[in-house]
């Protein structure tokens, strides 16, 4: 195996769950979440010293993550076949997480404009700061500040009307 | 700069359990067993691939350069600095003249760009530089460093309705005429002489629609001119609906802003047509104002390449459409200052 294939195989061990993860909450279909973090991962590899500096290349893979789910989330859009997936799931025995029904949830998190969705999804699931979040979105600190707000208290009167 | 978030904790329940279902909702989802090793074939090809495609590059780039060292006589002059407006911001032209950025989430001022004591009639921001239309003066362009020029190719005199900007390209309308300015070139599409071009909106592929209206009254209609093309072509809507007030162009179409209800102008609503076909793409969201509108030049409405709509009015105040929400941006223009009666422009 060499140097940077050793590189990449522990960058997906260490990341591709996290970044599948929150490929799914961000664009609500498992393969395609799969699509979008595989090419991210490929991509990676189209510069070597973005590979040899870990940084860059997690700043890199989030952000193309992030960068791909919207341009899905748009083509969605504009092909009209926008479906909620996680909300079309067939509830499992245990959907209750502390009180919140995951079905319920999952439907609030995609009706949440893009914007605060991604920065939720970034803040509350990858527990990033807001400084890398802002990072990672291109946006400055305050906006992210804003957009969770928004986001938060949106999600929550959401919650509330279906709870 | 720290990635992870390692303050204390000054949760709300709400973000707690927020955080909670966000972990729980994914907490089954795992990769494909054949993930790595489909990641690894895939970067097999792409080496070999991009091999290939290095050395016809390396190759290509190598001829160039030799032409271009033959044919161009070296430039001296120091390199331009680089100079952008800031994104997520929108221009404003503050009470004192000064024109300014302003964050497009909290509605502060971020950056000054200089001051234009004549009156400015329309604002555009490019991916450079602002551009105002003032009185007078022609239009005149301003970096974020204040250097300020007149736009040549739009005359002093000229009175300008709208402008748009995209890709380093300016569209300006005036009268039954728009004229298109890119560098140092300048292209004129005139219209028939009964009409008049109330907005344009330029995309950025040279992509020009316009909201036309009769001199004569009659209600304002939309046209198409498609980039390089001299001729206009009229978009026949399918469903009826209100004259359009304000245009510009999204990823998926064209934004349409019209009055909700055709003989009031309190409440207007946002939505998307295929230019094409005139058929609708989305529903839109929908505005209400405080009081009626003045004409359609008291109001604005601007796009950004993440498909964010600013709906500004001459009253200062600014709405963000993001996806389906809205959100006030500000209630007079920017926080904590007046501005001057031009919508806004992101």
């Amino acid at each position: 195996m060499d140097e940077l294939t050793a590189e990449l195989t522990d960058l997906y061990n260490e990341h591709y769950s996290q970044l599948l993860r929150m490929a799914v909450l961000l664009v609500d279909d498992r393969s395609a979440a799969e699509d979008i973090v595989q090419d991210a991962f490929v991509r990676v590899f189209d510069s070597r010293a973005r590979l040899r500096d870990r940084d860059r290349a997690l700043a890199f893979l989030r952000r193309s993550v992030l960068n791909k789910s919207r341009s899905l989330l748009r083509r969605r859009q504009v092909s009209r076949k926008y479906q909620h997936r996680l909300v079309q799931r067939e509830p499992g025995p245990d959907e209750s997480a502390h009180g919140v029904d995951r079905t319920v949830l999952a439907e609030a998190i995609a009706r949440l404009p893009p914007r605060q969705r991604e920065a939720i999804v970034l803040r509350y699931y990858a527990d990033f700061s807001e400084a890398y979040t802002a990072k990672i979105m291109k946006v400055t600190p305050g906006a992210v500040k804003a957009y969770c707000s928004r986001g938060v208290t949106r999600l929550s009167s959401l919650l509330r009307e279906r709870v | 700069m720290t990635e992870l978030d390692t303050a204390a904790p000054r949760e709300n329940s709400d973000e707690r359990l927020l955080r909670e279902g966000l972990h729980t909702l994914v907490r089954d989802v795992e990769p494909s067993p054949t993930a790595l090793s489909r990641v690894l074939a895939k970067r097999r090809g792409r080496s070999g691939s991009r091999l290939v495609l290095g050395l016809t590059g390396v190759a290509a780039a190598a001829t160039a350069a030799l032409l271009l060292v033959l044919v161009l006589v070296p430039d001296r002059s120091p390199r331009p600095v680089p100079v952008g407006i800031a994104p997520d911001s929108y221009v404003v032209r503050l009470a004192d003249g000064t024109l300014a950025s302003a964050a497009l989430e909290t509605g502060e001022v971020l950056r000054e760009f200089g001051r234009v004591d004549a009156e400015v009639t329309a604002l555009a921001k490019g991916d450079e530089h602002v551009y105002a239309a003032v009185a007078g003066e022609g239009v005149l362009r301003v970096g974020p460093d204040g250097t300020t020029r007149r736009v040549r190719g739009v005359g002093r005199r000229a009175e300008v309705s709208a402008m748009s900007a995209a890709n380093g390209r300016l569209a300006v309308a005036g009268g039954n005429r728009v004229t298109l300015v890119s560098g140092n070139s300048t292209r004129r599409i005139t219209l028939d002489t009964g009409l008049v071009v109330r907005d344009l909106a330029l995309d950025r592929s040279g992509r020009l629609a316009l909201v036309v209206r009769d001199r004569d009254g009659g209600a304002p209609t939309l046209r198409l001119v498609p980039a390089g093309r001299a001729g206009s072509d009229r978009i026949r809507l399918f469903e009826p609906a209100c004259a359009p007030l304000r245009i510009a162009w999204s990823s998926t179409g064209l934004l349409v802003l019209r009055p909700r209800d055709c003989a009031a102008r309190d409440a207007v609503r946002l939505t998307t047509i295929d230019p094409r076909t005139g058929g609708r793409i989305g529903g839109g969201v929908g505005i209400r104002f405080e009081g009626p509108i003045g004409g359609a030049g008291d109001v604005r409405v601007s796009t950004d390449s993440a498909d964010r709509v600013l709906v500004s009015t001459a009253t200062g105040k600014t709405w963000l459409v993001d996806g389906g929400g809205v959100e006030l941006v500000a209630e007079h223009c920017v926080v904590g200052r007046n501005c001057t009666p031009v919508p806004a422009a992101m």
